[in-house]
């Protein structure tokens, strides 16, 4: 067998940056995390279906009925779950999550989203993934179903997380493109300017994660080809 | 293999509704919270059942 390289024994600081990266990213979004925060959603819509149904049954019996057979009834509990979790998510302070979710929404409603706002931090703070693309539908049977997926960007805290765990000279900023922020920023009113942000940079961190992908792959099948 | 499910009925003492929360657990893992009158139910329950299965799952003491 050959001399080992000394190269692959000290990967380069970009490699090395690269690698934290990845192993954050990984970190943060495992398979099995993802497949507790699905079940963690699906009992956060089952309660939040009890809850609102409860309330019906208590000031109008008769209606809920109709209710529970309604698409848009259920299309609008899913949204307004998906409304509650997300704030929760965006939010670290419960008085941040508060001013949004009467900022965005009546009052009835933002009380209704506060509860569940609660109900999330306390029973699964862990979950820092938001949830997107919530459909409604009857299946064949009649039934109501619904799907969601999630964005599998970095949330606000774990950015702070990250930069704070980082030994190196990491910044983050170097990563960014710092004119698409601003891009992204421009005409929104200055409540909504924090969640333009967030949103913004998930999007870059998301497609960073993706090349960091790419790269490693590349690395992968380098080292596995036969040397020549 | 089927899956196991039972049932676990908690009742709520976060405000004066005092609702029994069914919480449906499969395998060690709960799946649905059904029967809460507001959110605070539904997290009482939650965390209650938490506790139990947690308590189930914790290896019996050696003497």
């Amino acid at each position: 067998m050959g001399k080992k390289s000394n190269r692959k024994n000290k990967p380069s600081k970009a490699e090395k940056r690269r690698q934290k990266m990845f192993d954050y990213s990984n970190l943060s979004f495992s398979e099995k995390h993802l497949d507790e925060m699905r079940d963690h959603f699906e009992i956060f819509v089952s309660s939040f279906w009890t809850y609102i149904s409860n309330q019906i049954k208590q000031e109008t019996p008769e209606k809920l009925k109709d209710k529970e057979k309604e698409l848009s009834f259920f299309d609008s509990i899913v949204y307004l779950a998906e409304e509650a979790w997300n704030i929760a998510v965006m939010y670290n302070s419960l008085d941040d999550a508060c001013d949004t979710a009467y900022n965005t929404h009546d009052p009835d409603e933002a009380e209704i989203i506060m509860g569940m706002i609660r109900y999330k931090k306390e029973q699964y703070p862990q979950d820092k993934v938001l949830i997107r693309d919530t459909e409604t539908q009857r299946d064949e049977n009649g039934e109501l179903t619904y799907s969601f997926d999630f964005d599998y960007s970095v949330m606000d805290d774990g950015l702070d997380e990250f930069e704070a765990e980082d030994d190196d000279d990491f910044n983050l900023d170097d990563w960014l493109d710092q004119k698409a922020i601003d891009k992204a920023l421009e005409g929104i009113p200055p409540e909504f300017q924090k969640a333009a942000y967030d949103h913004e940079v998930n999007r870059q961190i998301k497609e960073l994660r993706e090349k960091i992908d790419l790269l490693l792959q590349e690395e992968k099948n380098n080292e596995s080809s036969p040397e020549s | 293999m089927k899956a196991m499910t039972e049932e676990h009925v908690f009742q709520c003492t976060g405000c004066e509704s005092e609702c029994d929360v069914h919480v449906r657990v499969q395998d060690g893992k709960i799946v649905a919270v059904e029967g809460n009158d507001c959110p605070t139910g539904a997290s009482y329950a939650t965390s209650q059942c938490k506790m139990l299965l947690n308590k189930n799952d914790s290896p019996a003491k050696a003497k």
